[in-house]
């Protein structure tokens, strides 16, 4: 095996975790919805 | 770059070697120098090696044939000197520099072995090729020619060779100007050469040789250029690209199939509400909804079956009850239809799913807030108008929501494999490059991919 197909595995290997890790926590860069961050000094309850 | 046909006695001679033949002195007439014929009785020229004068030794009576001012120069294998390729070891006994009309120049070894015969080595400066004369006509089909199962494509289809310069022993009377017409047929790694004169045409197998194997028979150093690739070099991509489609194949399906497996999860609670479509902003709490899992996405469906040219926002707000931290995510359902002049038509999709990403395990609550709008721009008037022009509220209708905990988000699988394509595509890049600077110099035009990635003179 060359050097530029053992380092393709390689890459294809961590691509492959990474998104067995992304499924893992359910995260999404682009998930439609996500938490609300609560501005600062506000408190209390942020739904109605 | 194949090699002029032997003459009839010489190849039937080295068709048919059955013993070693002896190692010969003779007295150079131009310069007294003793010449020494490795393959006496073979050998119908020699060149001197003191004077670089070609004699001919076909009778007994050694003949001046040429006699050269220049000094044999320095040759990159000696002559005498023995390597071993493909198991058999071959002495270098001629040398040949040849031409296309003085361009192109490129050197011909003649190599012999008592027992195999000859054999050539064949360098431009850019590789070695090891060649071997056929005794077989390749067949033509098409605009290939084919020898047994292996085809090979044309790609010098109408050259010249001459002979330039010539030292030491050949099995015909080599003379610097000798021109022959030439064709070269090339498949990866193998050219298959043609040389016809006016009364015969000799085809040569020529097999290119790794740099290091040359460096290990003949000790000569590797090419000092590569580029331009010879035409019948091997992409060094080839090979890899094909691996690494396999790798791509396994990861792509390992991401699809272990993504859709962990991704699936049950549906945690459905409800319907009441939709009425007058703008009017409501809102409704549902659940409670327990998540278990540490990491989960959470997706949520709507559905309005009714929806008729209308459509409806929807807020959801999931609330952490304990923590009250709040996920958000916006939805729309929307439908409409009408008729122009191309005929009816529809737009829009009465359900809407949204995906939430990341939301830890607890109890939540699922606020929903929504509204519902008459879409007032269709061409028909809206059936809910009175004669006055006031509205009239529509008959309520169902809102279905769904929550379901898990998914899977499409934008990390299109991610991943376009993360695992990238490398592939840098690759078939270099690849095609390759190709094209292959084929630059090809009589048939670019061929296969350096074909599909070269534009046409129309494109142009």
């Amino acid at each position: 095996m060359s050097g530029r197909a053992f380092a393709y595995g390689l890459w294809c290997i961590a691509i492959a975790l990474a998104y067995l890790g992304s499924t893992f926590f359910a995260y999404s860069p682009f998930a439609d919805g996500r938490r609300v961050s609560s501005p600062s000094g506000i408190y209390g309850p942020t739904h109605k | 770059m194949a090699t002029e046909a032997p003459s009839p006695a010489a190849a039937s001679v080295a068709a048919d070697l059955t013993a070693a033949p002896a190692v010969k002195a003779l007295t150079c007439p131009g310069c007294g120098g003793t010449v020494t014929i490795r393959a006496a009785g073979y050998t119908v020229t020699v060149a001197c090696q003191y004077c670089g004068s070609i004699l001919d030794v076909s009778t007994p009576e050694v003949q001046l044939v040429v006699k050269y001012e220049e000094a044999a120069g320095q040759l990159e294998i000696p002559l005498g000197t023995r390597g071993v390729l493909r198991g058999v070891e071959w002495e270098a006994i001629g040398y040949m520099r040849r031409s296309e009309h003085n361009a192109y120049p490129w050197v011909e070894y003649l190599l012999f072995n008592p027992y195999h015969g000859y054999r050539w080595l064949v360098t431009d400066g850019r590789g070695w090729s090891f060649g071997e004369m056929l005794t077989v006509t390749p067949s033509a089909i098409g605009t290939s020619l084919w020898l047994g199962t292996q085809s090979f494509d044309p790609f010098f289809t109408e050259g010249s060779a001459q002979v330039d310069y010539v030292l030491g022993e050949f099995y015909w009377q080599v003379r610097a100007g000798e021109t022959v017409r030439t064709g070269d047929y090339v498949r990866p790694g193998w050219m298959l050469s043609r040389e016809q004169n006016e009364s015969e045409i000799a085809w040569t197998l020529l097999e290119l040789i790794d740099p290091k194997e040359m460096g290990k028979a003949f000790g000569v150093a590797p090419p000092p250029h590569d580029w331009p690739p010879l035409p019948h070099q091997v992409s060094p991509y080839a090979q890899d690209l094909k691996r690494l489609g396999k790798f791509f194949l396994a990861a792509a399906a390992l991401i699809l199939v272990l993504g859709f497996m962990l991704g699936a999860g049950p549906t945690l609670f459905r409800s319907t509400l009441a939709l009425q479509i007058d703008g009017q902003s409501r809102s409704a709490t549902l659940g409670p909804v327990t998540l278990t899992r540490p990491r989960q996405i959470v997706t949520i469906r709507a559905s309005a079956p009714g929806l008729e040219n209308s459509w409806v926002d929807i807020d959801y707000a999931l609330v952490d009850r304990k923590t009250q931290a709040s996920y958000e995510a916006y939805g729309l359902a929307e439908r409409y239809s009408g008729r122009d002049s191309d005929g009816a038509w529809t737009e829009g999709n009465r359900k809407s799913e949204i995906k939430v990403a990341s939301v830890p395990a607890g109890t939540y609550d699922l606020v929903v807030d929504y509204s519902a709008t008459r879409w007032s721009g269709g061409q028909a008037p809206p059936s809910d108008w009175s004669a006055a022009g006031t509205a009239v509220a529509d008959p309520p209708q169902a809102l279905e929501i769904t929550l379901s905990r898990g998914g899977v988000f499409f934008s990390n699988v299109l991610i991943a494999l376009v993360l695992l394509l990238l490398p592939l595509l840098f690759m078939l890049r270099k690849h095609v490059k390759f190709e094209q600077a292959r084929q630059a110099e090809s009589d048939v035009g670019p061929t296969g991919l350096a074909q599909l990635f070269t534009p046409s003179e129309d494109d142009e």
